[in-house]
């Protein structure tokens, strides 16, 4: 029984989704319009800023498969980590969060809020991890974590009242780490799931598998890229062809890049980043002209200021396998100050690797890049 | 109907209603043993300060018999709100089911009701009462208006599920009618129209359920047709509509005479010691100060409101206006007007939050922090029913 109802409003513009099948694009823009409206209400009445995480690029990849948006929400020194789950659920009578939210060590939130959609988007109740890790019931079908509604808070006010006032108990329940996955398994289960007729990819293969699917961005941009039928593009097709939305969705801008010293300019593509509050482009670009798309190749990765020539000691690029090994060579860290960090690598065509930063890019999800 | 007068009667009988009318009271013998036994105790005390007794005894211990007084107690309240919605809905032959549907609310109730900050556990399950009806309300109605197919959309797993237990469905059957569902939930979209999907797609879905039926019901589940799958579908629709209807809904308030009484667990009776009466008068006299303290800090925080916030908590606690009525008159939109009452509402909440804080010495936690807003929220509607 509600005693002071929040209910919001829904968002004008919505963005088209892609999705393979008709629960997929429910799913999208439920979770589109419910997540917009819940971060305009929190951030205009409890004085926070507010961010889907990982990022907003990368949403659509999870709502392909699964229902929840987490989001973080910041305010000063403190911040707060939610998973919002919508339904259209009239009369909803429980809070079922799927388990990759509770059991994916990067998923994991501090608390979970249930909102119902009508003509309006109502916050109906909220539970923490703790509460769903520990008394919520597990259904092994569905692999969700359960809580009656009844049993929960249900004003979403004394939630955040709470949190402004410091006064919110932050628990999560303890989970085990995951097993990673090798990359062999990893390709032949994105080609097992990536096809359409499996219609519900993450019940098919046993969990843990799924998890570490779920939580390496790159595997999963590629699994929901296959099931909507988009061919995944290399960075060859992306140069070459002055680069398709697609690219330009996950953050990619054209570049005319150069060598130190050297008037000669590449197409190449580069990427903004934000490290501990300043801006950086990371940049990937041939060393050699572009042959025919069989050939091996030289490419350079470099991150620069966006602003000065300097990179901060001990700021670190790194490039890893698809799964996420480390590759010889493959480090460069920030010894002084220097202009710019690089590492030259030789890939085969179809090669894949992933790249990281160190300090952590704000916002960051790891992306496979493919020559 | 008569109300009761005698403290005895108050904390252990209980109203049986006919549809539209009340028809007497059941005593539960045993309730009604331990309450005389008790009076002869403490024989002046007001079954007001009873309720607040009963209720930290529930508070202490969920399991020790307090909760049924309570129910008891709260009979009345119930009713005249049940009424008043039934009389709303000019139907008055669902005043029993009203009654029903807001009575199972009082564990919530009492979960939620902290008698720091509201002296009337009456005026708090009334509005609990109110509420849950009009949830309840709200609920019928937008199920009315849903076709089968739109109505198997709007869904929760959970409700599915118990409405095909209470229709008597093996655990087996549910199984497959969930999968058949989820298959259904997953290959087809509510947002299109209200209308039976074709053909083609029932085949999809039969497809996707024989394609998971082994491995997310069990081995042996036999293959389904599109035919059999449509009329599952249905049938899940028809019990959820079953389902939600009052008739159903379990009548957890205990009421018979004493020889059908519904077993519940007692703990040994909490006799109170004079030591104990003495510690109980110390704390109502102390609580009965709070109140008049956060009675004053509420009626200090609202007339420090600007006229436009007063009027608006006027306008809308005094029952007399929607907030449509009240977007008219102001000219603005509906749900500019929810957002100022959500932000007057929380200004005020937030200084009784800070004061409790301070004077209690309570942590603001989000449980507690929702007992005062409920407690807020009967405030309120007695500052709307005073004219300013």
């Amino acid at each position: 029984m509600s005693f002071n109802r929040i209910v919001l409003d829904y968002p004008s513009n919505p963005t088209p989704t892609a999705a393979s099948m008709p629960g997929a694009i429910v799913r999208s823009h439920l979770n589109q319009a419910c997540t917009q409206a819940f971060m305009d209400w929190v951030s205009a009445e409890f004085d926070c800023s507010s961010q889907p995480f990982p990022n907003a690029a990368t949403l659509p990849s999870i709502w392909e498969v699964v229902n929840g948006t987490a989001v973080i929400l910041k305010s000063g020194t403190a911040s707060l980590k939610v998973v919002l789950i919508p339904t259209i659920a009239i009369g909803l009578d429980e809070l079922r969060v799927p388990q990759e939210w509770i059991d994916i060590p990067e998923w994991t939130a501090d608390y979970y809020i249930a909102m119902q959609t009508d003509s309006e988007i109502e916050l109906v109740g909220y539970a923490s991890h703790q509460d769903l890790k520990t008394t919520g019931r597990f259904d092994p079908i569905d692999r969700t974590y359960t809580l009656e509604l009844d049993n929960i808070g249900q004003d979403l006010t004394s939630l955040f009242l709470s949190w402004q006032l410091a006064s919110l108990p932050i628990t999560q329940a303890p989970i085990a780490a995951l097993p990673s996955l090798p990359q062999t398994q990893a390709q032949t289960l994105i080609d097992r799931l990536g096809n359409p007729s499996v219609t519900f990819p993450r019940r098919a293969i046993p969990f843990v598998q799924w998890a570490a699917l779920m939580s390496h961005g790159g595997w999963r941009q590629q699994l929901c890229d296959r099931r909507q039928g988009r061919e995944s593009q290399s960075v060859q097709t992306w140069i070459r062809s002055g680069l398709f939305s697609a690219a330009q969705s996950l953050g990619w801008q054209p570049r005319q890049c150069s060598l130190a010293g050297s008037r000669s300019l590449q197409s190449g593509l580069a990427k903004p980043l934000t490290i501990v509050g300043n801006p950086y482009e990371l940049r990937v670009f041939p060393l050699d002209e572009l042959r025919d798309e069989s050939s091996a190749m030289t490419w350079r990765f470099e991150l620069r200021s966006a602003v000065n020539d300097r990179i901060p000691a001990g700021f670190k690029l790194r490039l890893l396998t698809e799964d996420l090994q480390p590759m010889d060579h493959n480090e460069d860290v920030a010894v002084g100050e220097p202009e710019t960090l690089f590492i030259d690598v030789m890939l085969e065509a179809g090669e894949g690797l992933v790249w990281e930063v160190e300090p952590a890019a704000e916002a960051f999800d790891r992306e496979i890049l493919r020559f | 109907m008569q109300s009761r007068k005698d403290v005895v009667e108050i904390f252990s009988t209980f109203l049986r209603l006919e549809a539209d009318r009340p028809a007497g009271w059941l005593v539960d013998g045993r309730l009604r043993r331990r309450m005389t036994e008790m009076q002869d105790l403490i024989p002046d005390r007001s079954s007001r300060d009873w309720s607040l007794y009963w209720h930290e005894v529930w508070q202490t211990d969920q399991a020790s018999g307090a909760e049924p007084h309570l129910t008891a107690y709260l009979q009345e309240t119930c009713y005249w709100v049940a009424r008043r919605i039934a009389t709303n809905q000019r139907n008055l032959s669902w005043l029993a089911d009203f009654f029903q549907i807001a009575i199972v609310r009082v564990p919530r109730l009492l979960h939620y009701f902290k008698p720091e900050y509201s002296s009337s556990l009456k005026k708090y399950a009334e509005l609990g009462f109110e509420n849950s009806l009009k949830d309840w309300l709200r609920v019928q109605q937008q199920v009315e208006v849903c076709s089968d197919w739109t109505l198997l959309h709007r869904l929760s797993r959970r409700r599915l599920q118990n409405a095909l237990t209470q229709s008597g469905r093996t655990a087996t059957a549910i199984a497959q009618y969930t999968l058949a569902w989820d298959c259904y939930q997953e290959l087809t979209a509510t947002l299109k129209a209200n209308a039976r999907p074709m053909d083609d797609t029932w085949s999809a879905i039969a497809d996707a359920y024989n394609a998971d039926r082994l491995a997310q019901v069990g081995p042996g589940t036999p293959i389904a047709t599109a035919a059999e799958l449509e009329q599952w579908l249905l049938t899940c629709a028809t019990a959820v509509r079953q389902f939600l209807k009052p008739a159903i809904l379990s009548a957890d308030a205990p009421f018979s005479d004493e020889s059908s009484f519904h077993p519940l667990d007692f703990i040994a009776d909490p006799h109170p010691s004079p030591i104990d009466q003495w510690i109980i008068q110390d704390e109502e006299t102390l609580r009965s100060q709070q109140h008049q303290q956060l009675q004053a800090v509420l009626a200090e925080t609202i007339a420090s409101l600007s006229e436009p916030e007063k009027n608006l908590l006027q306008d809308y606690y005094s029952g007399q206006m929607t907030q449509v009525d009240m977007a008219k008159k102001l000219g603005i939109q509906q749900y500019q007007v929810s957002r100022q009452l959500e932000r007057v509402r929380r200004s005020i909440l937030k200084k009784i939050i800070l004061w409790v804080q301070k004077n209690l010495h309570t942590s603001p936690t989000p449980s507690v922090v929702e007992s005062m807003s409920h407690s807020l929220e009967v405030w309120l509607k007695d500052y709307g029913r005073v004219p300013s």
